[in-house]
């Protein structure tokens, strides 16, 4: 099943780069010089010879964002507006695969993307700031951003693929895709605001005590396990639902 | 001996329970042979292909691709089939070797059984110099082209073409044809073709299938099917007829259909397997000169368009 991926992952890739004007060299060009852009404008703070500023902890989240959104309303809705899905269809490549490769290609993109941002700001506060030794993002923060950025892409991409599968065009599957993460992401911050509201006090204050009793890294681990969790949910729910059948017939 | 490749039993596909694409279709396909599907617009052709896929499920009925149950041998099928649907299904903006070189890798082919294939395939069908060229660029024929070279990739048994020659002016798909049937015989494979291209069928299949709403109306050999169902004309050119001559024709045989009568030509419908001779005896022992006598029979369009009427 990974050489099927893979495959769907090269395809993939080749298009984004034919749509980009075809040369890997001008592609490379274009993508270092929009990021390093993008660093230039994210705030630093350097101290003890690490970068502590939070700030570029956005990089992590805004990135699978912006590069998921932007790739996966293509996945299956583009093939369906250039006719070609039946062909792809009737191609041997598993059910799993092609619904495994349309996610990760897109959110391999994403981590990379967020990879050369967190570079391009490295060496951005080593210009600026690394008079006394070579400047390094904090071991855990680093690690725990990757993590973030990984599972968040894999997140968005899962929806995006079960849109962009249901979606006759890429446009339909994109405005879709936005609202499903907007429901996904406000309805359980709305749900635990009511929580806030509807517990007892004391059951809320325990909450906030056991809540409080756990450190940062605690915090950010059950966090990134939760996320992994929705994602493994999500991945397993869009596989079950996936079935030539049903997206042959979408109109 | 040849075997069975398709055989469907009772094969039906419903879509929202309002449409009925494909109704208890039942035939067999033979191996090595060039099968046509023929039928109208929307008459199920693609919907059959589909099923015999494995892509789309049947509602009713069986079907059995490669002696392989499409329902549950869907993937196994498609590794050992080649398709040509209705769009090609090329990516434009790829090149001519990336789109071969992924649909390889989709059948898993080896690094050098893709390098290879797709320089013995380009090079036959004539693309080989433009093999780097983005495929939106070509014209319609030769992105046919490109797609019968990704359907025969993998060297598979059966291929499916769904109108491979539609849009293509007529020297393009004759020669699309032309590379078909050598490629064919080269590569020994089945096809089963979906068309409404009568003549295209009648030149190039051994066996049709006529399919009008979902229904299959005929089954069998082109001349086969023509000989038990279309009827025949028969044009006589002499002296002396009138409408005499056809009461004469009436009451003498069976089997007569309709009768046109001009004073020098004459033109009767036979029966499907009736003869020509005893009219013409009837007539010479009746005192008609006769001078040339023509015997025609229906196209396969002529048939198709009678079963389809009927």
């Amino acid at each position: 099943m990974f050489a099927e991926i893979a495959a769907i992952m090269w395809k993939e890739w080749r298009q984004l780069l034919q749509r980009t004007g075809g040369n890997l060299l001008v592609f490379t060009i274009r993508i270092v010089l929009s990021f390093s852009f993008i660093a230039l404008i994210i705030p630093l703070e350097v101290n003890n010879g690490a970068i502590v500023d939070y700030s570029w902890n956005l990089v992590w989240i805004t990135m699978p964002l912006a590069v998921v959104f932007g790739l996966v309303g293509f996945s299956f809705a583009g093939e369906r507006e250039t006719h070609t899905l039946p062909t792809l269809l009737a191609s041997p490549l598993s059910d799993r695969a092609l619904v495994l490769g349309k996610i990760a290609f897109p959110v391999t993109y994403a981590v990379f993307s967020s990879l050369i941002i967190s570079l391009c700001l490295l060496v951005k506060a080593n210009i600026l700031h690394g008079n006394n030794g070579l400047i390094l993002y904090a071991p855990e923060s680093f690690y725990s951003g990757i993590i973030t950025s990984f599972l968040l892409a894999t997140f968005i991409a899962t929806l995006g693929v079960y849109r962009s599968a249901c979606a006759p065009t890429i446009r339909q599957a994109q405005t879709s895709l936005l609202l499903t993460v907007a429901i996904a992401v406000f309805l359980p911050l709305i749900l635990f605001v009511a929580t806030g509201f509807l517990l007892p006090q004391n059951i809320k204050q325990n909450l906030i005590t056991s809540l409080e009793s756990l450190n940062s890294f605690n915090m950010t681990a059950i966090s990134l396990l939760a996320l992994a969790c929705v994602d493994l949910i999500a991945i397993f729910l869009v596989m079950k639902w996936f079935d030539r059948d049903r997206l042959l017939t979408v109109n | 001996m040849s075997e069975i490749v398709i055989e469907t039993n009772n094969l039906t596909r419903d879509f929202n329970k309002k449409l009925r694409a494909v109704d208890n279709i039942s035939f067999q396909v033979n191996s090595g042979q060039i099968f046509g599907f023929l039928g109208t617009n929307g008459s199920g052709k693609t919907t059959t292909i589909h099923l015999l896929l494995g892509i789309l499920k049947p509602t009713r009925g069986t079907a059995r691709v490669l002696g392989l149950d499409t329902r549950s041998h869907g993937a196994k099928i498609r590794s050992q089939t080649g398709v040509l649907l209705e769009h090609s299904g090329l990516y434009e903006n790829m090149t001519a070797t990336d789109n071969l070189e992924f649909y390889g890798k989709a059948h898993r082919l080896s690094p050098k059984k893709r390098r290879d294939r797709q320089k013995e395939l380009l090079v036959n069908l004539g693309l080989w110099e433009r093999r780097h060229d983005k495929v939106g660029k070509w014209s319609k024929g030769m992105k046919q082209k490109l797609a019968i070279a990704r359907t025969l990739l993998h060297q598979p048994a059966l291929i499916f073409l769904d109108e491979p020659t539609s849009g293509l002016d007529p020297m393009a798909a004759t020669a699309l044809w032309e590379t078909l049937t050598e490629l064919v015989a080269r590569e020994g494979v089945t096809i089963f073709l979906n068309t409404h291209n009568l003549p295209e069928a009648e030149k190039w299949c051994s066996t049709v299938a006529i399919v009008s709403k979902g229904k299959l109306l005929g089954v069998g050999r082109p001349e086969e099917l023509k000989s038990g169902k279309s009827s025949q004309q028969v044009e006589i050119i002499g002296k002396g007829f009138g409408p005499e001559t056809k009461q004469l024709i009436i009451h003498s045989l069976s089997g007569v259909g309709a009768i046109e009568t001009g004073p020098d030509r004459i033109l009767v419908e036979l029966a499907p397997q009736a003869e020509a001779a005893p009219l013409v005896t009837l007539l010479v022992n009746h005192g008609y000169a006769i001078e040339t006598v023509n015997k025609t029979q229906e196209s396969l369009e002529d048939l198709f368009l009678n079963l389809v009427k009927e």
